[in-house]
């Protein structure tokens, strides 16, 4: 059974094949549609900007606590990201609660950055960021 | 669904525990990879920052001088050094 009214955001997380990113404290999915001139001297707008879809493109990030080697957790952490980011690896990346009946969004996505933060008398931190390749699919989860 | 392994997978050691999509966990648990954990059980422990105690801050209550005064005209006999 789906979700009713708002989801919790707690519960919508961003897996890395079927794992949870670890220790996230927020998760951004962004998509977003270039737009091409189409404006000439035959238009009829009046001079105003006209423009059509171009280029459909999703980027992720998400903010996490860190965790070294020593975290005994078999989710993904910033380190398995270092190794990605890299090696330039393609990851397939799904953006879920894993609620039946509600949405999944799975897209192949690279890491393009990351940044580590370590304050004094804070947590260590950090923030990744991902850049979509290819179409982001929307399924319902079963 | 959060699981606890049985076995190493992936590198990661027997009861390292973590958060997994519910098809890919219930697969592993047929497996006999991992063990399915309560849904209250805390995978990922967020670290607490600790609570700063401030120290009692003691605040002067004004006194009426006689108080004072008072103080003055008591007979403090203090011992003498030999």
């Amino acid at each position: 059974m789906p979700t009713t009214g708002i989801i919790n955001g707690t519960l919508m997380r961003l897996y890395k094949d079927s794992v949870a990113i670890g220790y996230a404290t927020s998760c951004q999915m962004n998509i977003s549609s270039a737009m091409r001139e189409i404006l000439t001297k035959d238009s009829a707008a009046g001079g105003w900007r006209e423009v059509k879809k171009g280029q459909l493109s999703g980027t992720l990030s998400t903010e996490a606590l860190y965790a070294g080697p020593g975290d005994a957790s078999t989710n993904y952490l910033f380190d398995d990201l270092f190794t990605d980011l890299v090696a330039g690896t393609a990851l397939t990346i799904k953006f879920t609660t894993d609620v039946v009946g509600d949405n999944v969004y799975t897209m192949s996505a690279i890491c393009t950055s990351l940044d580590l933060n370590a304050g004094v008398e804070e947590n260590v931190s950090y923030s990744a960021s991902f850049e979509v390749t290819g179409a982001i699919v929307k399924t319902t989860k079963a | 669904m959060k699981l606890r392994l049985l076995k190493e997978w992936n590198g990661k050691q027997p009861g390292n525990t973590g958060v997994f999509l519910s098809e890919y966990g219930e697969q592993m648990i047929k497996d006999g990879i991992a063990e399915l954990l309560d849904d209250d059980f805390v995978v990922e422990d967020m670290p607490k920052k600790e609570e700063v105690k401030q120290d009692p801050v003691y605040i002067p209550i004004p006194v009426p001088a006689e108080y004072f005064q008072n103080e003055e005209e008591e007979n403090i006999t203090k011992p003498k050094n030999k």
